[in-house]
């Protein structure tokens, strides 16, 4: 596929990064010399240097036979006319553009069409939802959501003292009466895709499915409380924290906003008058204490540094056993922060990047049993993948025990008719299925790159 | 610096060449070189081998960084150029390693320049060999081999810029391997035209095969020891075409092929490059009509002999170390002034040349204007300060590296002219000079220690020189950091 990314900044960058590893035909183009330089020395693309609004050197890059064209500037207008400029050379262009104002986020959704834009990303948007999703669950607990609600995968760590400690999987049904499955388990550096003779251990990341009410009964049974959620105090009134605001207007839950700008806490206070906020500053210890902070089920913290929403969220779990989810925009010291307890991480850019690799994939595969939604998990070592079943193939109507996968690959949950079934050795993969599988591989595509190779 | 990936290219690089070693081992074969052909399978061994060793010792880190790459393509040519001239020194048809390894050197460089007095005392398999280094070395062995690796890193580029002649290198394509596809995919076109139209014009297949390849590449070498006396107008008409045509930037082909034929009969480097042969052709013709018998045959010859002095190769249909000497000046300067960047050819460049003159250009409207601000330009676009800098400091460097070979190979005794022109000749790359190492002398007077230096020189004009000064410099080789532990 040939794609062409105008904007090289933190976002253009993991995409060159994933779509030249799965390698497509990639060309960017930025409007400073060094960068488009810096990122060809890097990896294996075209670099270009200018605007994306001019007419030649967009030809230069060759639009009239791009297939997908990204505009992920800094700068919203930019990217919409970017995307207008790329249909008008090329009329079968796909064309994604970035678009963060939270001014636009409702009347862009109307002129999309008229702007000739196929996707419209907002990454603080998207954000928000999962920092919404996060709130409720209980602490140390995280979740990827699939493109159905029924169909989500929560990460825990195993607290001490808990009976699963050496407990193989396989006695899990009898012994604790859930019906869950452990799908992935991360051990240190090591991750594994366990069958049933595997045996867990306190302190290790693993990774499950199963239907919502037998989830919270695994979690209590395992010794994790649930978490109500009446009070959350978010720190930095940025974008995702507007968003938030939004969708946190609508439940009852109380939002305590802190930002120490005295203009963003009277603009968050003209639309949110419901919404306490605190003009100060967020690493303020005393501050934190007069407002309430034992008071809360939840702490977000969203400053535009990276490292204070670290340090705050260590303060917090270091006092207090409640939920923690910290923004994070620096992709490149994942495994520096993973290895930090920081309960939920949340991080736009990858959470952009993810949404733009799903579309490549999808207009990659044809109309196929697809890839629907990928899922980068445990530091991009390993993916959970989202296929709609379409058509019949070599892999429908047989009995999971008999379909033969490639190594490292386990089919995690079944969605049939909006609910989740738990996928064991007797279901089957029916058309009109969504199925998961997680695996260890990456770059595949349609439901046949699940099947063994030896198949083929 | 990563020595490993270093490892890794060398011993790839040693594999490829014990693949190349089966063209030789063919002919021998062919021309029934019984002796020969052993020879070849035994280098043929050794390259695998050392080749295969290299490549199993080689880490799994492929990351080349901009120093390494230059590093690793600057040890692959000297790397290449010692193996390549085992089937020389073994087979006993170059008593001395020395000038096996000159010659070598001067096959891959693409020079052509030989210590050979005599070449048809040579094997059908060693003169194939010898052809067939000038054509794989014309457009480049690390780009050969990234446009057949499966899947080659972004930082593969690194090795790209580092072997590919200009002064800024960018990709036709997004991909490196596509970019090295493209590049040997019109290199190949061209040379099977040449070789269907000389065997069309009547030359024997060996003849023609040997010498296409010595045109593709810009490299030289004779295979005949008469020179080109037994050939036919049309035949040296062909090639003389050719060589010019392989001295043009592969852009120029590229945006043919894509149908910009405007945009590319405006490329100002290869609208320079034709004025220039022009230019040269009329002066020079002006200047030695009276030694031909007919004003045609000036034309053809002086024509021939510009083209290949432009472009480097370095053929000669006569002796112009008997012309006069404003058109032997005119040579020497053409020597110097090279053929297109992006070509195979070797030189100076004309866009460099390009672009200092624009930026003397620059510099004297400051002087007029002191306050004025400008950009230089190319092709309508302006090109980055750094660019027309590192022009300036290639100049710099080339000058010293010109002067100081010069010294060197004073030493020998030799005359102004032949010292002179023996470096110019190597450096460039184009192979014969005037006095001594004109159209109908060698190198074979020389002593092994200015070889030496002849070999560093064509090394350095192949790879652009700043490949194989970093070589020297002490800091590359000692390691400073302590590795980065990757996950």
């Amino acid at each position: 596929m040939k794609i062409m990314i105008i904007g090289c900044g933190k976002v253009g960058t993991s995409l060159v990064r994933e779509l030249s590893r799965e390698e497509h035909e990639v060309t960017v183009i930025d409007n400073r010399a060094d960068r488009a330089k810096g990122i060809v020395g890097e990896y294996d693309v075209m670099g270009l240097v200018g605007s994306g609004m001019d007419h030649s050197l967009l030809q230069e890059g060759g639009i009239d036979q791009t297939d997908l064209f990204i505009a992920v500037t800094g700068n919203d207008e930019l990217n919409l006319l970017c995307c207008l400029l790329a249909r008008k050379l090329c009329e079968n262009i796909q064309t994604i553009a970035r678009v963060r104002s939270p001014e636009y986020s409702e009347t862009i959704m109307d002129l999309q069409s008229d702007l000739g834009v196929s996707v419209i990303i907002n990454p603080e948007l998207a954000a928000a939802r999962e920092v919404f999703k996060a709130i409720s669950l209980p602490p140390t607990v995280s979740a990827e959501t699939f493109s159905s609600d029924a169909s989500e995968i929560y990460k825990l760590k195993i607290p001490k003292g808990s009976v699963l400690e050496g407990m193989a999987i396989k006695d899990i049904p009898h012994k604790l009466k859930s019906d869950i499955l452990i799908c992935m388990v991360e051990r240190k550096d090591d991750l594994f895709i366990p069958d049933g003779e595997f045996i867990l251990h306190e302190k290790d990341l693993i990774s499950i499915t199963g239907q919502p009410k037998k989830r919270m009964q695994f979690f209590k049974k395992i010794g994790i409380k649930s978490n109500n959620v009446h009070n959350v105090m978010v720190i930095g009134a940025g974008k995702l924290a507007f968003y938030l605001a939004k969708m946190l207007e609508k439940t009852n839950i109380n939002l305590t906003l802190v930002d120490n700008n005295r203009a963003t806490c009277e603009k968050m206070a003209t639309f949110f008058p419901n919404a306490t906020i605190i003009e100060g500053n967020g690493s303020d210890r005393e501050m934190l204490a007069d407002e309430g902070l034992e008071n809360m089920d939840a702490f977000v913290s969203l400053t535009g540094i990276d490292e204070e929403n670290i340090i705050l969220s260590l303060y917090i779990r270091s006092i207090m056993p409640i939920k923690t989810i910290t923004k994070i925009n620096r992709i490149s010291f994942d495994d520096v922060i993973n290895a930090l307890d920081l309960d939920t991480i949340i991080n736009p850019k990858k959470l952009t990047s993810e949404t733009i690799i799903r579309y490549v994939r999808a207009a990659e595969g044809g109309m196929g049993s697809n890839v629907e939604t990928v899922h980068r998990l445990a530091q991009d070592r390993a993916e959970a993948l989202e296929f709609y079943i379409r058509e019949k193939s070599r892999a429908t109507n047989i009995p999971l025990m008999n379909l033969k996968t490639r190594s490292d690959t386990l089919a995690a949950l079944i969605v049939r008719d909006g609910k989740a079934i738990l996928p064991r050795g007797t279901d089957e993969i029916r058309v009109g299925d969504s199925v998961i599988f997680i695996t260890t591989h990456t770059g595949l595509c349609t439901l046949d790159d699940v099947l063994d190779e030896d198949v083929l | 610096m990563n020595y490993l990936v270093l490892a890794y290219v060398l011993g790839v690089v040693c594999l490829f060449e014990a693949a190349f070693m089966l063209v030789p081992l063919i002919t021998a074969l062919i021309y029934k070189e019984g002796s020969i052909a052993v020879v070849y399978l035994l280098s043929t061994l050794i390259c695998t081998t050392i080749g295969a060793v290299l490549v199993i010792i080689s880490g799994k880190n492929r990351k080349i960084r901009a120093k390494e790459g230059m590093i690793a393509v600057a040890l692959s040519w000297i790397v290449m150029s010692l193996l390549g001239a085992l089937p020389f020194f073994i087979s006993g048809e170059i008593p001395k390693y020395v000038d096996a390894f000159f010659e070598t050197v001067s096959g891959f460089t693409t020079t052509g320049s030989t210590i050979l007095t005599n070449v048809s005392k040579l094997s059908y398999a060693n003169r194939m060999w010898r052809s067939f280094t000038h054509w794989v070395g014309g457009m480049g062995v690390i780009v050969f081999i990234l446009s057949l690796l499966p899947s080659a890193g972004g930082s593969f580029m690194n090795l790209m810029a580092a072997e590919s002649p200009g002064p800024d290198v960018s990709k036709i394509v997004p991909k490196v391997r596509d970019t090295a596809k493209t590049l040997y995919r019109i290199y190949i076109g061209m040379t099977l035209i040449q070789l269907v139209l000389l065997l069309l014009a009547g030359m024997n297949a060996f003849d023609a095969i040997t010498l296409t390849m010595g045109t593709a590449g810009t490299g030289g070498f004779a295979v005949r020891s008469d020179g080109f006396d037994s050939y036919t107008l049309l035949q040296t008409g062909i090639i003389a075409v050719f060589m010019l045509l392989f001295g043009i930037n592969f852009n120029f082909y590229v945006l043919l092929l894509r149908g910009k034929r405007k945009q590319a009969f405006r490329m100002e480097e290869v609208v320079s490059y034709i004025g220039i042969i022009l230019a040269a052709t009329t002066v020079i013709v002006i200047s030695v009509q009276s030694l031909f018998p007919d004003l045609f045959l000036a034309i053809h010859h002086v024509f021939f002999t510009v083209s290949s002095i432009i472009t480097t190769t370095g053929y000669a249909t006569v002796d112009f170390n008997l012309w006069t000497p404003i058109a032997q000046i005119i040579l020497v300067l053409l020597m110097i002034c090279g053929a297109c960047a992006g070509s195979t050819g070797g030189g100076f460049k004309v866009s460099r040349i390009n672009i200092i003159l624009k930026g003397v250009k620059k510099e004297f409207s400051t002087l007029v204007h002191p306050r004025s601000v400008k950009k230089v330009r190319m092709d309508g676009k302006p090109i980055a300060h750094e660019i027309v800098r590192s022009v300036n400091v290639f100049l710099a460097i080339y000058i010293s590296i010109f002067v100081f070979s010069l010294i060197l190979i004073a030493l020998d005794g030799k005359d102004l002219v032949t010292n002179f022109t023996s470096v110019a000749a190597t450096l460039n790359n184009i192979g014969p000079g005037l006095g001594e190492v004109g159209p109908m002398g060698s190198f074979a007077d020389f002593s092994p220690f200015a070889k030496l230096v002849f070999c560093f020189d064509m090394l350095a004009g192949r790879l652009e020189l700043l490949p194989i000064l970093l070589l020297f410099l002490p800091s590359m080789w000692f390691r400073r950091n302590r590795r980065i532990v990757s996950q």
